[in-house]
């Protein structure tokens, strides 16, 4: 694949030459694009060659191989749990939802549940807004196949890949559960919220318990999927209304463990996945962004949009996505 | 390689990681540990949703071996 900023005036070139696209950038962008075989998402957050940076000016732009085939998508919420029925037989599917709608809400909590949805690689993100934007303008996505703009709902890029062309979609997560591995915590009900938790098997007042403890919300609660590490991260605490916000569902059933401290998320980064990347399709979370102080800072050779929220099958938080196609 | 009920039922009962493999395995594992945590009445569809993702993925077989 091929990963390039471009200007607007040259994504639409590549468009009206037919190739398939996974678009991000500012909506102003985005709206001005033809129509063709590509999704788009909001974000004006980077990462480039050059490191991390804001820009309005430019489309991040991942190009399939020639060759591939596409079919682009919007989706209603209502028939997200219907999603792998557009999937194309040896290929793989992008998605991308707004944040804060009901399609992020209901994926992040139902996606796993989707009919056939671990058929084929399932990968994608959460657009947004600039962090100074949130709550005054909606995160939105395109369908390019309808020249569409949409604030609910996904657009999905079902692609068909050459012949022989093998997907191999990944994370890359830099948080491991910490030290105190004596101190589990899980909770009653699934949701992005949590009034009450049990830490090792103690009910308690979750804000309560977060504020008392100081722990540093920077960092997530982490919970290993037979051998996969999941993060979810927090969002807000309120001990006046005794309620912890999160931007990923907790659920009953799974354990979590807070993550162990980073001292530099660029260096352990570097230090976990070398120099890969050139040519994955990959994105990455605006809390890694904001937390490691990523803007001018390399994430070895990925680039890629920096998201509101992953996806890897399931929503993620504070994880780098990524998807190698080999022939 | 094709997997008996029994390990299934190892792999759903068990807690070990799938270090090598995929990540569609690794969460499809986890969710079905979860459910059979929170509804161990379910185990047999827990089973048989088990064996038809390793139908639907054949890797996956070889990868839940290795438990």
């Amino acid at each position: 694949m091929k990963n390039e900023f471009l200007t607007p005036q040259e994504v639409a070139a590549r468009i009206e030459a037919g190739a398939v696209m996974s678009i991000a950038g500012a909506p102003e962008l985005l709206s001005t694009l033809p129509k063709g075989n590509w999704i788009g998402g909001s974000t004006v957050y980077f990462m480039t060659e050059a490191g991390g940076k804001v820009d309005r000016d430019h489309l991040f732009c991942t190009t399939f191989p020639e060759g591939s085939r596409a079919t682009a998508r919007h989706l209603a919420t209502a028939d997200l749990p219907t999603l792998a029925q557009g999937y194309q037989p040896g290929g793989v599917t992008l998605v991308i939802i707004p944040a804060f709608s009901e399609a992020h809400a209901r994926f992040a909590e139902d996606g796993a549940g989707y009919g056939d949805v671990f058929d084929q690689p399932l990968l994608g993100w959460v657009s947004g807004v600039h962090l100074e934007e949130i709550g005054k303008v909606a995160p939105s996505v395109f369908d390019g196949a309808q020249g569409a703009k949409h604030e609910d709902g996904a657009v999905l890029l079902h692609v068909a890949l050459p012949d022989g062309m093998q997907p191999s979609l990944d994370i890359v997560n830099i948080f491991k559960q910490g030290d105190d591995a004596g101190l589990v915590f899980s909770f009653p009900e699934a949701g992005f919220s949590a009034r009450k938790a049990y830490v090792n098997g103690a009910e308690v007042d979750f804000s309560q318990y977060v504020t008392d403890k100081g722990i540093d919300t920077k960092l997530p609660l982490v919970a290993n999927y037979a051998g996969a590490l999941i993060n979810v991260s927090f969002q807000s605490v309120d001990p006046e209304a005794s309620s912890v916000a999160f931007y990923a569902p907790v659920f009953p059933g799974v354990e979590y463990r807070l993550a162990a401290p980073q001292e530099d998320y660029a260096k352990t980064f570097a230090a976990q996945v070398g120099s890969a990347g050139e040519g994955s399709y990959s994105c990455n979370c605006i809390l890694n962004y904001v937390y490691g102080d990523m803007e001018g800072k390399l994430t070895a050779g990925f680039t890629g949009p920096v998201t509101f929220g992953e996806i890897a099958y399931v929503l993620l938080n504070q994880t780098l996505v990524k998807l190698d196609l080999a022939a | 390689m094709v997997l008996s009920e029994t390990d299934l039922l190892r792999a759903i009962n068990g807690t070990s990681d799938l270090a090598a493999a995929s990540l569609a395995t690794r969460i499809v594992l986890n969710r079905l540990r979860v459910q059979a945590r929170t509804e161990p009445a379910k185990l047999s569809v827990l089973v048989a949703d088990l064996r038809a993702f390793i139908a639907k993925n054949p890797a996956a077989s070889a990868e839940l071996a290795t438990l």
